[in-house]
């Protein structure tokens, strides 16, 4: 972004266009969605329009979705890969870290109850690589286990397991 | 006078002090988390959920809506303390002020951020007040087919006026559709899409998806984003603008509200296109336009106001019709659905206390923001400070805690992990994940509607045509379709949207 504005990734599809590479990959994903809810639609009921089965609406949609695919397609056909906009990147890292952050809450909540869990999970924030300082994040795991506990159980009085025993 | 006496039975239900004290939490935790770099009112709603779950429906509502308005506060803030916009209707704002704070006036684009906003909400709150309950009577003139054909308008004013590519969010709409129809069907209690997955029977939780999307995801799409921050000018000195300031800054507002009070009640209006229009019409009349990206306070106050007013009026179609016309409604829907209320024309004659109490609060909470912030910019600046290292853990504790919350079980937790996955690879591939959300929870409405709409016409598909008001609706959509098919104004949007270069 020129202006000097940065915008952070989040905000970002928003306002870059479509590069060629996005245009073919999301034309694929569209396409491969449709398809797939197609085949997981197959055995609902059709029916007409008058007595519509629970299948008209859903296989007009992923008809739809095809047809969007094939549409973005086209447009990455005609449009130049040197055009800019966006390219297709992913973080690797961030991404498996944050999907195993919250994937190990839903597994060790059960089994440790809610301090514990947050502490473990704000430990494992130490692998995203980002410059950090040890004592501060045992604090901070420390301190949201607490706060946490505190504002959702009891506070709040949601049910949520608070010790392993 | 009907107005002033629904209004005193507002003032009646919003003025006791547990209604205030939800109201002041309510906006107090809303910019709290609002203000964190990356989080837009969406998240912030989605994750501070919890906490209203044990309240009654009117503390609910009232606390709901005042961590609505904390939030979009609070996003204002960050963009111009730290030129970090967290979601799109602040972008603009981020152009001015953030040239304000580095030429030390922080303080003054604070206060007319806040002061434009309380003006804005005042109005726009007026404007709530005099054109829900009008529109919800005329809704009693729908049928079946005004509401399909009311309800696909949407979705395509939704895409036509956000940005991004327009083919790809038509696309994103049938995706959301798709998966808001996973589940039982209410017309047959049969079951679709469900893969044998006893948790999703019901469906999939709307807060799940939006959780995921845009909580989850957009922690790893910051996490990604290695760009050094800037931290924020640590003393914030004068707050009050002088009277030059005023003189531009003023009409800005005023002009801002007004767009914000138009563009907010049309489907797929809101706080994003609204803040973006006043920001052209700014520099349009200006006589410097070169003045604006350096530190102009017009183009502070005019998006600003606008912004608060577009997010509030678009309250109105979600309250009389229980259409939401953007994301963030469609979410107040899922909240207001959980405890039990159902926005529609019947809402505003059932629950007369509820629906005033609420539309009153919105007023109160506008003013307990401005009181709020302007003492309070110096937590806001430190909460800046903190790394971001330190502030997405803690963040994804609230978000797991808030989906566990809603039915208790860890099963919401790994399907937000997988919707934060997939809205990190769909916002990867250029497709923004806001009208899916709108799909989702739009999808079942329209199917119902559409479905009885063809049984009452023995499947005739000519009943869209024949009545006047739905062939109005539709004649509306295809001219809003074939309007983005022309060259000329597909550029016009492009450059409506890229204020910035």
């Amino acid at each position: 972004m020129r202006g000097g504005l940065r915008l952070p990734r989040s905000v970002y599809p928003v306002f870059v266009r479509m590069g060629q590479q996005q245009q073919y990959l999301s034309g694929l994903f569209f396409i491969a969605f449709g398809a797939l809810a197609v085949w997981a639609g197959r055995n609902l009921a059709i029916g007409t329009a008058a007595e519509m089965g629970i299948g008209y609406t859903p296989r007009a949609l992923a008809i739809g979705c095809v047809a969007v695919g094939c549409l973005l397609l086209v447009q990455a056909l005609l449009s130049a890969p040197a055009d800019g906009g966006g390219r297709f990147s992913i973080a690797w890292r961030p991404l498996l870290l944050v999907a195993l952050m919250v994937i190990g809450f839903g597994l060790l909540l059960p089994v440790l109850g809610l301090p514990l869990t947050v502490v473990l999970m704000i430990s494992a924030a130490a692998l995203s690589g980002e410059n950090f300082h040890w004592p501060t994040l045992a604090a901070i795991a420390g301190g949201m286990a607490l706060l946490s506990t505190l504002l959702f159980s009891t506070a709040l009085k949601l049910q949520i397991p608070v010790w392993p025993f | 006078m009907d107005l002033f006496s629904n209004l005193a039975l507002g003032f009646s239900v919003a003025l006791t002090l547990k209604n205030i004290f939800y109201c002041f939490t309510g906006a107090l935790f809303g910019t709290l988390i609002g203000v964190l770099p990356g989080i837009g009112p969406l998240a912030t709603i989605a994750m501070l959920l919890p906490i209203t779950f044990h309240l009654e429906p009117t503390g609910a509502l009232i606390m709901l809506a005042g961590i609505f308005y904390g939030a979009q506060y609070g996003g204002s803030t960050t963009a111009i303390l730290v030129n970090l916009p967290g979601e799109s209707s602040s972008v603009v704002t981020a152009l001015d002020g953030y040239q304000m704070a580095r030429q030390g006036r922080a303080g003054v684009a604070l206060a007319t951020a806040a002061l434009a906003s309380f003006f804005a909400g005042c109005v726009a709150t007026i404007v709530i007040a005099v054109a829900a309950p009008a529109l919800s009577r005329m809704a009693l003139l729908f049928g079946p087919p005004e509401f399909t054909a009311l309800m696909v308008m949407g979705l395509i004013a939704a895409v036509v006026l956000a940005s991004g590519s327009i083919v790809a969010s038509i696309g994103m709409v049938m995706v959301g559709m798709l998966l808001g129809l996973i589940g039982t069907d209410v017309t047959t209690g049969e079951q679709r899409f469900v893969f044998g997955i006893r948790q999703i029977y019901d469906g999939i939780d709307f807060v799940v998806v939006a959780m995921g999307l845009f909580g989850v995801a957009e922690i790893v799409a910051n996490l990604a984003d290695r760009h050094a921050r800037e931290l924020p000018a640590s003393r914030i000195t004068r707050l009050m603008p002088s009277k030059a300031d005023v003189l531009l800054a003023a009409p800005a507002a005023l002009r801002g509200t007004l767009l914000g009070s138009i563009l907010g009640v049309l489907p797929g209006g809101g706080a994003l296109i609204s803040s973006f229009a006043s920001y052209s019409l700014e520099k349009r009349i200006a006589a410097d336009p070169s003045r604006f990206g350096k530190g102009a306070i017009e183009g502070v106050a005019g998006p600003e106001a606008a912004n608060n007013a577009g997010a509030q009026a678009s309250f109105i179609p979600m309250l009389a019709l229980g259409i939401p016309p953007n994301a963030v409604m469609a979410l107040m829907i899922a909240a207001m659905t959980i405890h039990g209320i159902t926005p529609g024309p019947k809402f505003l004659t059932d629950q007369p206390s509820l629906f005033w109490g609420m539309i009153v609060s919105m007023w109160i909470g506008n003013m307990i923001l401005v009181i709020l912030n302007l003492p309070l910019v110096g937590i806001w600046v430190k909460l800046l400070k903190i790394p971001y290292a330190y502030l997405f853990p803690a963040i994804l504790v609230f978000c797991c805690v808030g989906v566990y919350s809603i039915n208790f079980r860890v099963f919401d937790v790994f399907l937000m992990a997988g919707f934060g996955v997939f809205g990190y690879f769909l916002r990867r591939i250029g497709c923004e994940p806001a009208p899916l959300v709108l799909g989702f929870i739009l999808g079942p409405m329209v199917e119902e509607q559409f479905r009885r709409t063809l049984l009452l016409s023995d499947g005739d598909f000519t009943v869209f045509l024949t009545r006047p008001l739905s062939a109005t609706l539709i004649a509306a959509t295809a001219a809003l379709l074939l309007l983005m098919a022309l060259p000329s104004l597909r550029k016009g949007r492009e450059e409506a949207f890229r204020e910035q270069d």
